[in-house]
């Protein structure tokens, strides 16, 4: 887990006939399998950060690494082949069918035909899509579903980085939650690294297992979202995440990222909740059955941890 | 209809003729049609991606546009003379500017978006043309192309005025003789042609659009 998928190394982006730059001197290590989110307000430089990674834009100076290997040594298209890519837009192919959208990639790096369809097939029921939809057209699809094929079609190929910009922008906000939390699902299932553009707060705190808040090309902090809200490394980034609301953090932060290790093994009829609830799931566990402590398990059963009453200080302690 | 009965029987006793009219009347408009397809669909490409070639390209050939099919013709008899060839050139000039101004349009059409995902997953520029630009320009192009094969076809009469042959030849010989029977044999294979080429092409229109439906 703890390798480094992309590695920024003072990396700095000045675009012609522009006094300041993008992305100033960033330095910065993205582990592999983590979500890292990126939040900030438009002009940031967010963009530019993410779409140095597959050579969209190139940077004025530094380098970027992919598993330790510059990016600059690799053909283009083949690094390019090598990472999902996801944008607000979505751009789908509107004269070839959703099968056929999905295959992309496979078909340039020429799979055989059987193993195409198996893999469009696949990754059809893993977005959520009936398997009817193969033949159909994207503009017969609506906006979400349209970025449930995006989204299959950057991970085709089998990418270990997804990079992927505001993909969830433009979509209404109940589609956009129940998009949320599947790829959140999908991304923790295969364990792929993302980096994931975004200027919704909410969704920053919700989806990122780490998360970028980013201000005038330079990275104000980077840390677990939990983190940046106890501690906001300054005034820019506290005034960007705070809320009045602490309930609506709390549920936007999953208890396997504030748990702390078991002390003892748990007696049996203490409440188990999944990794992936909320902390606001934990806290009323907590309150209505009136234990010290709940245990969180994984997918398996396997207990990963406990939260206590100490996890909740720390949210409040500002 | 004693002048379309005249017509038949005009055809039936020179069929020779007739025919060969039509041969040269239709190899002439493809020839033209082709050349200007070869000329014009890659300068249009190239038009949508460099900008500043656009400008300049775009502006001569719209006012190409205006200028009467006839008067192209008679600009070219004193430079080159009467026969084929000048007709060839003339009419090449007319199908132009259509086949330029929609390949154009439909490069510039495709949605920026589409491009940045296609070469964000790796395709090659080569690729992204073959797979997405021309599939999704064509059916704009196939418009162009129409219209210019149209064009040709009608124009293609007048070549007879320069001594380029064809049906045109009937019409003025017609014209001439105020004999409206070779007027029409020259008049309606011409009309059917032009009409017959504008169905043709809508068919494959459509068929390049399936996906639109």
């Amino acid at each position: 887990m703890a390798d480094a998928a992309i590695v920024f190394d003072r990396v700095t982006k000045t675009f012609p006939k522009t006094a300041k730059p993008s992305v100033n001197e960033t330095s910065l290590t993205v582990e592999s399998g983590s979500f890292v989110t990126i939040l900030g307000a438009s002009g940031c430089g967010k963009t530019t950060l993410l779409k140095m990674v597959n050579r969209i834009i190139e940077p004025t100076s530094g380098t970027i690494s992919l598993f330790g290997k510059d990016i600059r040594q690799q053909p283009l298209t083949e690094l390019r082949r090598s990472i999902g890519y996801v944008i607000q837009q979505i751009g789908l192919f509107p004269h070839m069918t959703i099968e056929q959208n999905i295959a992309t990639v496979p078909q340039i790096l020429g799979w055989e035909r059987s193993r195409i369809e198996a893999r469009v097939k696949e990754l059809m029921e893993l977005v959520h899509l009936p398997d009817s939809y193969r033949q159909r057209y994207s503009r017969q699809l609506s906006g979400g579903q349209q970025q449930r094929v995006g989204i299959a079609r950057a991970m085709a190929g089998d990418p270990a980085v997804l990079l992927m910009d505001e993909p969830f922008g433009a979509i209404d906000a109940i589609t956009r939650g129940k998009l949320q939390d599947d790829f959140k699902e999908i991304q923790r299932q295969l364990g792929k690294t993302v980096l994931f553009v975004t200027h919704d707060v909410d969704e920053a705190l919700k989806l990122g297992d780490r998360m970028i808040v980013m201000n005038e090309g330079v990275i104000q902090q980077y840390d677990k979202p939990l983190h940046i809200m106890d501690k906001p490394s300054n005034s820019f980034v506290s005034e960007l995440v705070q809320s009045d609301d602490l309930f609506q953090r709390l549920h936007l932060i999953r208890v396997s990222e504030s748990m702390v290790p078991l002390e003892t093994e748990a007696p049996e009829h203490y409440p188990r909740l999944s990794a992936d609830s909320s902390l606001k799931d934990a806290l009323q566990l907590i309150l209505k059955r009136d234990v010290p402590y709940v245990v969180v398990e994984w997918a398996d059963g396997q207990a990963a941890g406990q939260i206590t009453l100490d996890q909740f200080k720390l949210g409040s302690g500002r | 209809m004693e002048v379309l009965t005249g017509a038949y029987e005009y055809v039936l006793a020179n069929g020779d003729r007739f025919w060969e009219a039509v041969r040269v009347h239709l190899s002439i408009s493809l020839y033209a049609f082709s050349i200007a397809v070869v000329l014009c669909v890659p300068l249009g490409i190239v038009c949508a991606k460099k900008q500043w070639l656009s400008g300049p390209i775009m502006g001569l050939f719209n006012s190409l546009r205006v200028i009467p099919s006839l008067a192209v013709l008679v600009i070219i008899l004193p430079l080159m003379g009467t026969g084929f060839a000048p007709a060839l050139v003339a009419l090449t000039l007319l199908a132009c500017p259509p086949i330029l101004i929609n390949t154009y349009m439909g490069f510039r059409g495709i949605e920026p978006s589409i491009i940045e995902a296609a070469s964000g997953m790796g395709m090659s520029g080569g690729t992204i043309m073959r797979r997405i630009e021309l599939p999704l320009s064509l059916p704009l192009v196939l418009s162009g192309m129409k219209t210019a094969a149209v064009e040709v076809i009608a124009s293609a009469t007048l070549a007879a005025f320069i001594g380029g042959g064809g049906l045109g030849t009937f019409i003025i010989n017609g014209l001439g003789m105020y004999n409206f029977s070779l007027l029409l044999v020259g008049a309606l294979p011409v009309a059917m042609l032009a009409i017959l080429s504008e169905v043709g092409f809508a068919g494959i229109e459509r068929a390049a659009t399936k996906y639109q439906r």
